[in-house]
């Protein structure tokens, strides 16, 4: 493999050099929305007599290299209509490109059918993307659009369930997905127990998924990468939007600083339901409540045609109070969010060179307290980076892109603080901070071998470094505290891992339509989520790699077809993949995570396999349109302290899994959508059989006294009923008057009542002298209305 | 406009709590595995209470089976040997044998052997044999820990008596203890089993070592009851064990997780615990 993707670097220069030998000029630039100056990434322009083309990052730049000559340029993007522009090409040239939608533009536009053949054409497999305006369209809970449930309608992304944000791709596990918001991490991305996540889709540009053949730009997770970009707010005029929900209320304001050069957009979010309940709530429980607030807020300056600037902030809590209806001396209190501050810089060095270079700093907390009696108790958890990362990418000619860069991070992990009062004894604790240094360097070069091969072949250099100051305690072989510790001093190393992490993947295009892919990934994940149990409060704690528990390492290889059909107006697709999973991290049944100084002691390893097969067929114009996907799969896991040291189906296993998403626009004014998703049942450990255990009897009567205890014999040994569920949503949007306009969004969510499991207990029936199960299930048939508004 | 904000909020705070507060839920039938019948053994020994010197012998019973009364083995062959650490090695001496039914009123599959007296820090080594099957296991009892004081603070009344809180004082040594504290109210302190106490709770001294500690009963009791209190240090796998045996009896209900028993024995799930017993009776005055 290492030789393969050598032979091709070295090759790469030879080729430019070729290419180099005619005249051959560069035309760069953006592609901008005329209505509000946001960057459009993705956009894609086509020179229809060479057949080459090139498409705009992510920051909306594109830098195509062409012979000496006159040609006209079609630029293209979903939703908007597709322009025609003629260039003179007899030096570079740098010129912005401004795209309408099919009502705001100008005569000398000529309309054509938009040309979206990127699936096909590219070497991106494995990958899809959404727009803000189809993640707002699809029926979701009480009308709260939201990107992680809309990425969960695509083959190979699994929904966790109800009141779940976490996804699972491709076999791994919530913490395997790498999840982005303007290129920082967000560690946490749930709000209300799970039923809403991070993202304010007002706020939201578009998302990106990307579950297999990774670019090398890309890493520090091995399952998938989901790419949130954030709006950049109107540089034209005064925007304001919002919505008013059933639980929650969100308002977005947006404009220009300074006309065509600066803009703001700020938005805000937060739920009432604690509002709401209060004049039904008495005495002692008039303070209970639960909500959750976030603002999003993100100003841009372009400089000059070459540089420009973005400064973007996210602050996100979610609050819990509690106090016991019974005893008023009981309260329990938790909070915890997600602060993000991130400075950008975008820089064109020529025509030919872009860079990217972000400094973001991200912290994330969960604090708890508990009070009973006199008793008092409160922890806190959380992580803190620091965050700096450069992306080049350089165009030598239109046959090469390519992109090399590195990515720093200082993680300071804060595992747990206490203080409190337990009884007369003073507890105050603090488990020593982690430290760690994370770097990334990598290269890769996208490029066409010839007409009809096209090749992504990158590598990627990864380390990780735990550093002192901390203090480990010694364990001896029993796992019992020999009284000795160990220190290191600051910056001392502890944990040292390193490894390359090749990058392949290449197209053959079998004809104009349709194309044959293939790709290869390696990933290392170093840092590793500690979650305690299946409780809906959030108990996560992040660790490092370390001395005992080894960075996490896949390898996954993945196959595809891809064939467009009827002017790209049809979009199919079906892939293959296996992927190995090495260094699984599990914890011991039993293991307490919460202020354990010796917590890598309570890690165990084991490894994961997953394949299957993904099937999609997307209709991306018309009246009618929508997609439909089905994935076979299958997740393993193998653990020597788990299930006696056999192979175990992986809880979200799930063997079939079909979406079904339908939007047909009923006139002018009302659209309706549809959405279908069935499931095969994820898997729950449940007992097998009981026993009595602390036999006593009764020194006076002679009755016998013991507890009940379940004996649990196999990991994820039952397999839960099918989840599936059909929403309807129907649109309506009112006249424009002058400026105003709003829109109501009226949905039934599981319209055919589907008791879909949410989780599954046993309890004694002490009448009939039986166990009886009971299954809780969420959400009956759940009509809701929306209203939206902008001005 | 008013009247349709009303209704507005009330129907978000009936939807909202409709889901939040209020999950639905429905009995279902599930067809569990098929279990694998296994021996389940609860051994004691200690230098307090002969009483407290049992083995409990059960089995497993299909989840659903209500029939939980009628679990114990009788029948096996069942040894305690005692012995000395010496050096490395562990010299055996006495060999007790342990029987079924030696209190006619005792449940099935209890064995006892009133010769039998455990001694801080010495070993004890538990064999059984039934139909073909070998239990074994070994344990230690550790040095013990001695009560301090129990003291008693009053606080309001109840029935005419003055409402009592107990709390009991002992000093932690500095090595790495464990212990299980058990209580019982005006009864008699022979105790027929763990199970028999009324309150039993487990701790460490990994957060506070090395030092005085106190813990206070919030159960009221009355002027005049009487409190036995048994301060029984064990050791870290037996502790294990108890731990991971209060994370499967506290685990019932919604949000239940899976609990393994940390088990010290081989052939059996279950334990073999050494307790050394430091006892204090107080009158409550």
């Amino acid at each position: 493999m290492f030789r393969i993707v050598l032979i091709f670097i070295l090759s790469t220069p030879f080729f430019t050099f070729l290419v180099k030998a005619q005249s051959y000029y560069t035309f760069s630039g953006y592609v901008r929305d005329t209505a509000n100056g946001e960057d459009l990434v993705g956009s894609t322009l086509y020179v229809p007599e060479l057949k080459k083309g090139t498409a705009t990052n992510e920051y909306g730049f594109f830098s195509l290299s062409l012979p000496e000559g006159n040609y006209q340029l079609q630029v293209s993007y979903v939703g908007f209509a597709t322009k025609t522009i003629r260039i003179d090409l007899k030096k570079s040239l740098s010129m912005n490109i401004g795209l309408g939608t099919a009502s705001v533009q100008t005569e000398e536009v000529i309309v054509t059918t938009d040309r979206a053949d990127r699936n096909v054409r590219s070497t991106e497999m494995s990958r899809a993307e959404l727009s803000a305006e189809r993640i707002k369209s699809l029926p979701v809970v009480l009308g709260e659009s939201d990107v992680l449930k809309a990425i969960t309608l695509l083959p190979g992304i699994k929904s966790g369930g109800e009141g779940n944000t976490g996804f699972y791709v491709r076999g791994g596990g919530p913490d395997q997905n790498l999840i982005l918001m303007d290129e920082a991490v967000v560690y946490n991305p749930s709000h209300l127990l799970g039923f809403m996540s991070v993202f304010n889709t007002d706020a939201i540009k578009n998302a990106e998924i990307i579950k297999g053949g990774m670019p090398a730009n890309y890493g520090g997770r091995l399952s998938s990468i989901l790419n949130v970009h954030m709006r950049e707010g109107n540089n034209q005029k005064m925007a304001v939007s919002g919505g008013v929900g059933l639980i929650a209320s969100r308002l977005t304001i947006e404009g220009p600083i300074q006309k065509n050069k600066s803009s703001f957009i700020a938005s805000g979010r937060r739920t009432y339901i604690d509002a709401l309940a209060q004049p039904f709530l008495k005495g002692d429980q008039k303070g209970n409540g639960y909500y959750f607030y976030d603002f999003n807020l993100k100003l841009n300056y372009i400089i000059s045609a070459k540089d420009k600037i973005f400064l973007s902030g996210y602050l996100g809590r979610d609050k819990f109070v509690f106090r016991s209806p019974r005893n008023s001396d009981i309260v329990f209190r938790v909070s915890w969010g997600n602060s993000i501050a991130s400075l950008r810089w975008n820089h064109v060095f020529n025509p030919k060179l872009f860079v990217n270079t972000a400094l973001v700093y991200n912290r994330y907390d969960l604090n708890t307290s508990f009070q009973f009696n006199t008793n008092e108790f409160s922890a806190s958890s959380g992580l803190r980076d620091w965050n700096l990362k450069s992306d080049f990418e350089y165009y030598p000619n239109a046959r090469h892109k390519i992109k090399f860069g590195y990515n720093y991070t200082w993680h300071t992990f804060v595992p747990g603080i206490s203080s409190g009062r337990i009884g007369n004894n003073n507890l105050d604790q603090e488990i020593s901070r982690q430290y760690a240094h994370e770097a990334a360097f990598y290269a890769q070069d996208d490029f066409a071998l010839t007409d009809k091969i096209l090749f992504n072949l990158g590598m990627r250099y990864v380390f990780f470094n735990q550093v002192g100051p901390y203090t480990s305690s010694n364990l001896d072989d029993d796992g019992i505290l020999t009284g000795e510790t160990e220190t290191w001093k600051t910056q001392e190393s502890i944990a040292f891992y390193q490894g390359l992490e090749p990058r392949a993947a290449a197209t053959y295009l079998l004809t104009e339509t349709s194309s044959l892919k293939a790709s290869y990934t390696r990933t290392n994940q170093f840092l590793h989520l500690a979650t305690t149990s299946g409780a809906s409060f959030p108990s996560d704690l992040w660790m490092p790699s370390s001395r005992l528990v080894k960075p996490q390492m896949a390898d996954q290889v993945a196959l595809g077809y891809f064939r467009n059909f009827k002017d790209n107006t049809y979009e199919t697709s079906a892939e293959v993949y296996y992927k190995t999973m090495r260094n699984q991290v599990e914890f011991r049944p039993g293991a307490r995570l919460f202020l354990n100084q010796n917590l890598e002691n309570e890690v165990i390893t084991g490894k994961g396999e997953a394949y299957g097969a993904e099937f999609f067929l997307k209709k991306r114009l018309g009246k009618l349109n929508g997609w439909i996907g089905y994935t076979w799969s299958k997740t393993t896991r193998q653990f020597d302290l788990l299930n006696g040291g056999k192979t175990f189906f992986y809880r979200y296993d799930r063997r079939h899994d079909v979406s079904l998403v339908v939007s047909y626009e009923l006139s002018k004014r009302w659209s309706a959508n549809f959405v279908f998703v069935y499931g095969t049942g994820s898997l729950i450990t449940l007992p097998t059989s009981r026993f009595v255990y602390q036999i006593g009897v009764d020194n006076e009567t002679f009755e016998p006294k013991f507890n009940v205890v379940n004996r649990y014999e196999g990991v994820n040994n039952y397999r839960l009923p099918a989840y599936h569920r059909a929403d309807v949503s129907f649109t309506y949007a009112r006249k424009k008057n002058k400026r105003f306009q709003s829109s109501w969004v009226f949905s039934i969510y599981n319209l055919y009542n589907r008791k879909n499991p949410y989780f599954i207990y046993f309890e004694p029936d002490l009448e009939e002298q039986t166990v009886k199960a009971y299954m809780v299930y969420l959400f009956p048939i759940l009509p809701s209305a929306l209203w939206n508004f902008n001005f | 406009m008013k009247s349709l904000i009303r209704i507005f909020r009330f129907l978000a705070f009936s939807l909202s709590s409709l889901f939040l507060f209020s999950a639905c839920e429905k009995e279902i039938k599930v067809e569990l595995p098929a279990q694998t019948n296994a021996l389940v053994v609860e051994a004691s020994v200690n230098n307090f209470l002969p009483t407290l010197n049992y083995v409990f012998i059960s089995q497993t019973v299909d989840y659903f089976n209500p029939n939980l009364g009628a679990l114990g083995v009788n029948g096996a062959e069942v040894y305690i040997t005692e012995g000395d650490i010496v050096g490395n090695d562990t010299i055996y001496n006495i060999r007790y044998q342990m029987f079924d039914k030696i209190l006619p009123e005792s449940p099935d599959g209890i064995y006892l052997n009133p010769l039998l007296f455990g001694q801080s820090e010495k070993v004890y080594k538990l064999e059984i044999y039934y139909q073909g099957q070998t239990v074994k296991g070994i344990t230690q009892i550790p040095v013990r820990t001695n009560i301090d004081t129990v003291t008693v603070r009053f606080d309001g009344e109840n029935d005419g008596k003055r409402r009592a809180f107990p709390s009991l004082t002992f000093f932690d040594p500095p090595e790495p203890s464990y212990y299980r504290m058990a209580y019982t109210f005006n009864r008699n302190p022979i105790l027929l089993g763990f199970g028999a106490t009324d309150r039993i709770r487990l701790l460490n001294d990994e957060l506070v070592n090395n030092e005085t500690r106190t813990f206070n009963n919030y159960q009221a009791l009355s002027e005049g009851d009487t409190i036995n209190n048994y301060l029984c240090r064990i050791g870290r796998k037996e502790y294990l064990f108890w731990q991971s045996f209060g994370s499967a009896i506290n685990n019932g209900g919604p949000f239940a997780t899976p609990v393994q028993l940390r088990s010290t024995l081989s052939g059996a799930i279950g334990c073999f615990t050494g307790y050394s017993i430091d006892f204090r009776q107080t009158v409550l005055r």
